[in-house]
């Protein structure tokens, strides 16, 4: 088939109409034909005399792009984080009962999900052509902001946790921990999952803050809710909490999506 | 003859001539593709491409075999366009002066075939330079490279019906540039 025939074919393909097809031919055959000289042979040559390429390793890559995310996440969500998570601790240590640390498991959900809420949206995000090209694809990119912000929280947890037991001899560690990291993971699941469903970060981290205050206060037992706290809805937090992390990934790495139009 | 795929491998494993096969095979087409998303500014084409190989060749682990190579390779070269266009907003400075000066000063063709023919390519690619570059790029893989449109879809990391729907739109818009070029 000669090379006119394929195109015009193309075009039909794709407009669905011979007449359409007609009317854009002639240029789209000049876009085809712009006259070009090409170097092929001297790169060639080139390419012959390069040394050994360096290796990457997977883990230098993603390493990489772990840092540039730092860059991207607004710098008020680790100072915020580390603010609040020290008031949390000094907070336990002043109201302290024996196995109890009520103001650390209170606040590291709220603090972890506020950032999370953070990651995503078009108030966070530089605009669509920098975006679009950027050489990981946007799932990569929020499951690496993801694992910053919800690292970052952890590892301050982690860290109160460990000073407020080396403070208060009546503390376990493990028990404590477990008291706030599973509504960590539930909460800030859900603030990714409302940031990327409604693109709105203030509305998600705003969501999420209701929700807890409700969840810690009487009403949830007026309005006889299940009590998302005890140990016995653990399981479930953290199973709601990886569909809802798997549901935000989803819709948020979709590029269509995450520019906000239908291209 | 061996195809891209296992030349790729081939480089993965250290052979460098088959970079310099793969080279010879792809870069003719490739600056043709750069050539005309830049808006036709032929050397900048060159280093995109140069620099898309060289990518190729520093980051050949990262290629997955048996992945199409061509989709990878152009992914990496539309990255770097896209890249450069953010950097400096040079897309309507250079573009088509370096092709005049070649045309009229290339010994096989006369002052006149050369300004006929360096009007035409002025203006396809100025029209082409009045799309987004999404749709830009769409349209000259798919009418210059003859790329299928999930290859289209592998290269530009987009689902098909993104693809279908920013062909037709590039298209539709490609058309209303040329009545109104045509009418101005």
């Amino acid at each position: 088939m000669k090379p006119e025939d394929r195109l015009r074919r193309l075009l039909e393909e794709d407009l669905g109409s011979t007449e359409e097809a007609e009317a854009l031919f002639p240029l789209i055959q000049q876009l085809r034909d712009v006259p070009l000289v090409t170097t092929a042979p001297r790169l060639a040559a080139l390419v012959a005399e390069m040394p050994s390429a360096p290796q990457q390793s997977y883990w230098r890559q993603l390493w990489l792009i772990l840092k540039a995310q730092i860059r991207v996440v607004r710098r008020e969500i680790w100072l915020a984080s580390l603010l609040i998570m020290t008031l949390g601790v000094f907070v336990t240590i002043a109201q302290y009962q024996a196995s109890s640390a009520q103001a650390l498991a209170l606040l590291a959900p709220l603090v972890s999900a506020a950032g999370v809420a953070f990651i995503y949206g078009p108030v966070v995000d530089p605009p669509m052509e920098i975006l679009l090209s950027m050489p990981v694809s946007p799932r990569v990119v929020l499951l690496a902001r993801l694992t910053l912000v919800y690292g970052f929280n952890l590892a301050l947890g982690l860290a109160a946790s460990v000073t407020l037991v080396m403070i208060q001899s009546g503390l376990s560690l493990w028990p404590l921990v477990v008291a706030w990291l599973v509504p960590m993971t539930f909460l800030s699941a859900l603030a990714f999952c409302l940031g990327v469903f409604t693109r709105d970060p203030m509305m998600s981290a705003l969501t999420c803050f209701v929700l807890w205050v409700f969840v810690h206060s009487d009403m949830a037992a007026f309005f006889n809710a299940p009590d998302l706290l005890s140990v016995s809805a653990r399981p479930f937090l953290l199973m709601l909490a990886a569909g809802l992390g798997m549901v935000a990934l989803w819709l948020g790495g979709d590029e269509d999506w995450w520019v906000g139009e239908l291209a | 003859m061996l195809s891209d795929e296992a030349l790729a491998l081939g480089v993965q494993q250290g052979q460098q001539q088959d970079l310099v096969n793969l080279v010879e095979r792809h870069h003719d087409a490739l600056i043709g593709y750069v050539y005309r998303l830049t808006g036709g500014n032929r050397l900048l084409s060159e280093d995109l491409v140069q620099e898309a190989f060289l990518r190729v060749w520093r980051g050949i682990d990262s290629y997955q075999y048996p992945r199409p190579f061509k989709a990878w390779l152009y992914a990496i070269a539309t990255n770097l366009v896209r890249n450069h266009m953010k950097q400096a907003d040079t897309r309507r400075t250079q573009s088509v002066d370096d092709e005049v000066l070649d045309l009229m000063t290339e010994p096989t063709t006369s002052v006149e075939e050369g300004l006929v023919q360096t009007e035409a390519a002025h203006d396809v690619l100025t029209l082409l330079q009045t799309l987004p570059d999404h749709q830009r790029e769409v349209i000259v893989l798919r009418y210059y490279q003859e790329l299928p449109l999930d290859q289209i879809a592998e290269v530009l990391g987009i689902p098909l019906g993104t693809v279908k729907s920013r062909l037709s739109l590039g298209l539709r818009r490609l058309r209303h540039a040329m009545e109104d070029s045509h009418e101005a």
